[in-house]
């Protein structure tokens, strides 16, 4: 039982990348990207080969990062700039059906030019035993990249002027505007954020296992799942969703098998919009202390 | 400070605003008076860089702001507080304050100077804006409008959907700032009395044309403006 746990807090680590990722992008343009998971494979192929060609290891795992950030931006630079201006229903349907149309071109090249291409990341070394349990190497460090990568993006959201700026554009664009700041350079900033994400998703799903050029699907399904349990858009709630979804996807997979697992996470994000719509976190879920005015006594209070 | 000269705006093809000039001088308080579809907020969004004139130029301190984002406006120093107020309601009090000075640090005596007119805020410090009451929303959007120092404040009828003490406090508020600080306010309200005990001038706006400016004890006394305004006279 420890063990399923573990695995499922090691998944749960990754899928909250994952969803992060695509939330960010989500929450800040209404652009749900079907083509998050086809960029993370894309990524993941060109490593492959780079490492397939004796580049240095880090170098390869770079280039995997700064690939999978360049498509983001390419895609939202090029395919998606009509949908940005266009807003509500249309933004969010025409964002479906053109991201979807770029997951399957990306799927065609890497399918056609380079079918059999996997990154797997071999870390050497003795298994480590954690809790009784005995784990790969390449597990825990999968864990750390992804757990280091979710601090990151926690105080660069948190505690950095950016970041106060990026929560401003996701929750009112014209608010945002008032205060200064640009729309336009801000969404660069996140959909470049987004982009190393999935990059490092790559990087942590090739440490874990394998990514493989026919995981596209399942990966943007998964970021899917957990973008709607964190509640859509909201990326506190992502990270949380994903170490939940990840330990329940490690349960479902020991209990019911594969096809079962997929049943069940696609119930959790269907029960989630019926019942609680605003995510597992809810709308307070982003702040964790709260400061005092100039001059007022220490409250000690903790935001729930 | 700002000039405003035959500006001209609508929504496709229906034209809201008709050549407007409006000069405010450094220092002053412009009311902007007009009732309910005159034009008022199409005006102040259109000077905010918020909406985009079909015709005319607004300039601030000397330099046109055509073309200009609304973002690159209020770094300038225009800041606009709308009657909407566009707060973010998941971030605290204390982080819409230190919003306002984007992308610069906000300096603690400018958060003090805003907690000191409104104490209110001090109290609600970590408080989502969401959660505010409707007052406490509008003084976090003046606060936020104001740490940022701005040259020119624009204000969009600020005391709608306030209770009339609590709207009294925040014209109280205004001009205490006003005393303080110097800083340059553009008003547009319906209450007629209250904006005039506050402003210099005064402007009318009606069906997005200008059809009275002066002092605004002149308006005050203006019998087609008591009667329009105040259905008195």
């Amino acid at each position: 039982m420890m063990a399923i746990l573990l695995d499922g807090v090691v998944l749960g680590l990754q899928l909250a990348v994952l969803g992060v990722g695509i939330s960010l992008v989500f929450g800040l343009s209404g652009v749900l990207d079907l083509a998050y998971g086809a960029k993370i494979v894309a990524a993941a192929v060109v490593g492959s080969e780079l490492l397939a060609a004796d580049v240095v290891p880090w170098m390869a795992l770079a280039t995997v990062v700064v690939v999978a950030a360049g498509l983001s931006l390419a895609v939202d630079r090029t395919v998606l700039a009509p949908v940005h201006r266009r807003v509500g229903e249309a933004r969010v349907v025409l964002s479906l059906l053109v991201t979807l149309a770029v997951a399957f071109v990306l799927d065609g090249i890497v399918v056609s030019t380079r079918p059999l291409a996997a990154l797997t990341l071999v870390v050497g070394g003795a298994p480590v035993e954690v809790l009784g349990v005995t784990m790969r190497r390449g597990s825990l460090l999968a864990a750390g990249v992804a757990l280091a990568a979710l601090v990151v993006a926690f105080v660069l959201l948190q505690g950095t002027r950016l970041g106060r700026a990026i929560r401003c554009v996701i929750q009112d664009v014209e608010g945002a505007q008032l205060c200064g700041i640009e729309p336009g350079r801000v969404r660069t900033v996140v959909v470049l954020l987004s982009g190393v994400l999935a990059g490092l998703v790559a990087i942590t799903q090739g440490l874990a296992a394998s990514v493989g050029t026919a995981d596209g699907f399942d990966l943007t399904i998964l970021a899917v799942v957990v973008a709607v349990v964190g509640g859509l858009g909201r990326v506190g709630g992502a990270a949380i969703a994903g170490v939940i979804l990840g330990v329940v996807h490690a349960l479902a997979t020991a209990t019911l098998g594969a096809s079962g697992t997929w049943v069940v996470l696609l119930l959790a994000a269907v029960v989630t919009i019926l019942v609680r719509p605003e995510g597992v976190v809810g709308p307070g879920g982003w702040r964790l202390w709260r400061h005092r005015a100039p001059g007022s006594a220490p409250s000690g209070e903790m935001v729930p | 400070m700002l000039q405003v000269r035959e500006l001209c705006a609508g929504y496709g093809q229906l034209p809201v605003l008709d050549r407007v000039d409006l000069q405010v001088a450094d220092g002053e308080v412009v009311a902007l008076i007009g009732a309910n579809g005159a034009g008022k907020t199409t005006l102040l969004r259109t000077i905010a860089g918020l909406h985009p004139a079909t015709s005319g130029d607004v300039l601030l301190e000397g330099s046109s702001l055509r073309g200009r984002s609304a973002a690159s406006i209020a770094r300038r120093g225009l800041r606009l507080v709308p009657s909407d107020r566009r707060l973010f309601p998941e971030l605290s009090v204390r982080e819409h304050l230190l919003l306002g000075a984007h992308p610069h640090r906000v300096g603690r005596e400018d958060l003090r100077t805003v907690t000191e007119l409104f104490p209110r805020l001090a109290e609600r410090w970590g408080q989502r804006a969401g959660t505010l009451s409707g007052g406490e929303q509008q003084m976090v959007a003046l606060g936020r409008a104001l740490v940022g120092r701005p040259t020119l404040l624009v204000l969009d009828e600020p005391t709608t959907g306030l209770a009339p003490p609590l709207a009294a406090e925040l014209y109280l508020a205004v001009e205490r700032l006003g005393e303080r600080t110097g800083v340059t306010v553009l008003v547009a309200e319906q209450q007629l009395p209250r904006v005039l005990a506050l402003a210099d001038h005064g402007v009318v706006l009606e069906h997005g044309r200008v059809r009275r400016r002066g002092s605004a004890a002149a308006l005050r006394d203006d019998p087609e403006v008591r009667r329009a305004y105040l259905g008195v006279g």
